[in-house]
């Protein structure tokens, strides 16, 4: 067992010289949105990855994830220079996490849609909300069985998951009523 | 062989790709540890079959992953090949273990076998047992190693009648056909070995009233040595007379040698009453 963690720790630190320059390469396409990240932030960010990595018991080979996560919510309007590398680094936490949760039958790419799907819809940026509730009913039903997501590549699944209700009329007519009768 | 980690990691994450159609940059431990221990496995099996040289250069790691890998696909089809020889003739004299293993279980191999990310899985247990017990081996080559015991055994097993073996098996468990856990040629050889002592017919496993007494003068004052080495000198006696090479078969020598020299010292009876025919 000794022997494999070492096995996996030289296989990370091979790969990690090769990764820095692929993320400060991203700023030149988050710049647009006002969001870079200096050498020693990726490299914080890498760190974190690593925990993450071994937190949930995973090997993480070529690229990584990094980049990918960058890329897709480098757009988000719930995301600005100030909460840019916090939110990285929970995102990628989520999506290790996730990566198990679901058993592996994610590809990465469909986790990361179904993931600022709801980041920018359901949760309105709110990431324990995207931890606990979302991805938490998408990955129990992946466990149940449930592959949906395969012909749509992560894209809209969550409606058939939500059963919270999210309009209540009584309670905006009562409110309407407390505010102008 | 050692191969180095720089070495190893290309191939690593070759396979990984491989493995998650590149749609996932990471895999969870288990998989990455089975992963590696196929990338081991096959170079393995290209290093006994192509002893590094003394000099010369070495291919790269790849290379022999690969020629390993090919190796790998050669053994299952010579286990196919084997597999098909012995069910064209396979005879289970109602013993439901040989059965289950061999004719039931096998074909899931052949089926489910990975070469590629699981070469090291034979994905079965391999309950019944052969003559000298299971080779410790695992993957294609534990299949191919067992299907050519099974084979030789067969083979064995059709120089005798069928009642004999089955009457022979009743002797040893009455409800053998869902009892008997044992290997079928393994109790065949034992008797055979024993006919010979007792000069009985050996083609017809049946012992005569005197046989234990004869047995046991025949062993008489030995070590446990001087009768396996006794045993073993039938077995090369007795196996030309099947036209079979006794190599395979004198590996039972030393068990037999051992059960048979407790029994003596304890003055157990050396055969039941059953399975005598006066």
């Amino acid at each position: 067992m000794e022997k494999d963690q070492d096995m996996f720790q030289l296989l990370v630190a091979e790969k990690q010289k090769q990764e820095l320059a692929g993320i400060i390469s991203c700023n030149e396409r988050t710049g647009q949105f006002g969001l870079t990240l200096t050498e020693s932030e990726a490299k914080e960010l890498m760190v974190c990855r690593n925990e993450s990595l071994k937190k949930y018991q995973r090997v993480e080979f070529g690229g990584g994830i990094l980049d990918k996560l960058i890329d897709i919510f480098c757009d988000s309007q719930y995301i600005n220079q100030s909460n840019y590398i916090e939110t990285l680094e929970q995102l990628q936490d989520i999506f290790y996490e996730f990566k198990n949760e679901a058993q592996d039958l994610l590809t990465d790419d469909e986790l990361l849609t179904f993931m600022k799907e709801q980041f920018e819809g359901v949760c309105f940026g709110d990431l324990e909300y995207l931890e606990g509730t979302c991805l938490d009913k998408f990955a129990e039903a992946i466990r149940g069985g449930y592959r949906g997501y395969q012909g749509t590549g992560g894209q809209g699944e969550y409606t058939s998951l939500d059963d919270v209700q999210r309009w209540d009329k009584n309670v905006y007519m009562e409110i309407i009523k407390e505010l102008f009768w | 062989m050692d191969y180095s980690m720089e070495e190893l990691l290309p191939l690593m994450t070759w396979l990984t790709d491989k493995y998650t159609s590149k749609e996932s940059t990471s895999v969870p431990y288990e998989k990455a540890q089975m992963l590696m221990t196929a990338i081991m496995y096959c170079l393995a099996e290209n290093q006994a079959q192509y002893p590094v040289a003394n000099q010369g250069k070495q291919p790269a790691v790849r290379e022999m992953y690969e020629r390993g890998y090919d190796i790998v696909i050669q053994k299952v089809y010579q286990a196919k090949e084997l597999y098909g020889q012995i069910m064209a003739e396979f005879e289970d004299y109602g013993c439901r273990n040989y059965r289950d293993t061999v004719q039931n279980g096998i074909p899931a191999f052949f089926i489910n076998y990975d070469p590629r990310f699981q070469p090291q899985d034979h994905l079965l247990t391999i309950d019944y047992p052969l003559i000298s017990g299971n080779p410790d081996l695992c993957g294609a080559d534990l299949i191919l190693e067992y299907l050519t015991g099974i084979r030789e055994e067969q083979l064995f097993l059709n120089c005798f009648d069928r009642q004999d073996v089955v009457r022979l098996l009743e002797s040893i468990v009455p409800d053998y056909q869902e009892l008997y856990f044992d290997n079928i040629a393994d109790a065949a050889l034992l008797r055979a070995v024993e006919c010979f002592i007792a000069e009985c017919p050996v083609r017809e496993l049946v012992l005569n009233g005197g046989a234990g007494e004869e047995i046991r003068q025949y062993f008489e004052g030995d070590s446990i040595q001087d009768t396996q080495r006794k045993i073993v000198q039938i077995i090369r006696i007795i196996m030309p007379q099947f036209h079979l090479d006794g190599g395979y078969f004198e590996k039972a020598g030393p068990d037999y040698a051992v059960r048979l020299w407790h029994r003596l010292q304890k003055h157990e009876p050396l055969i039941n009453h059953e399975d005598v025919l006066y």
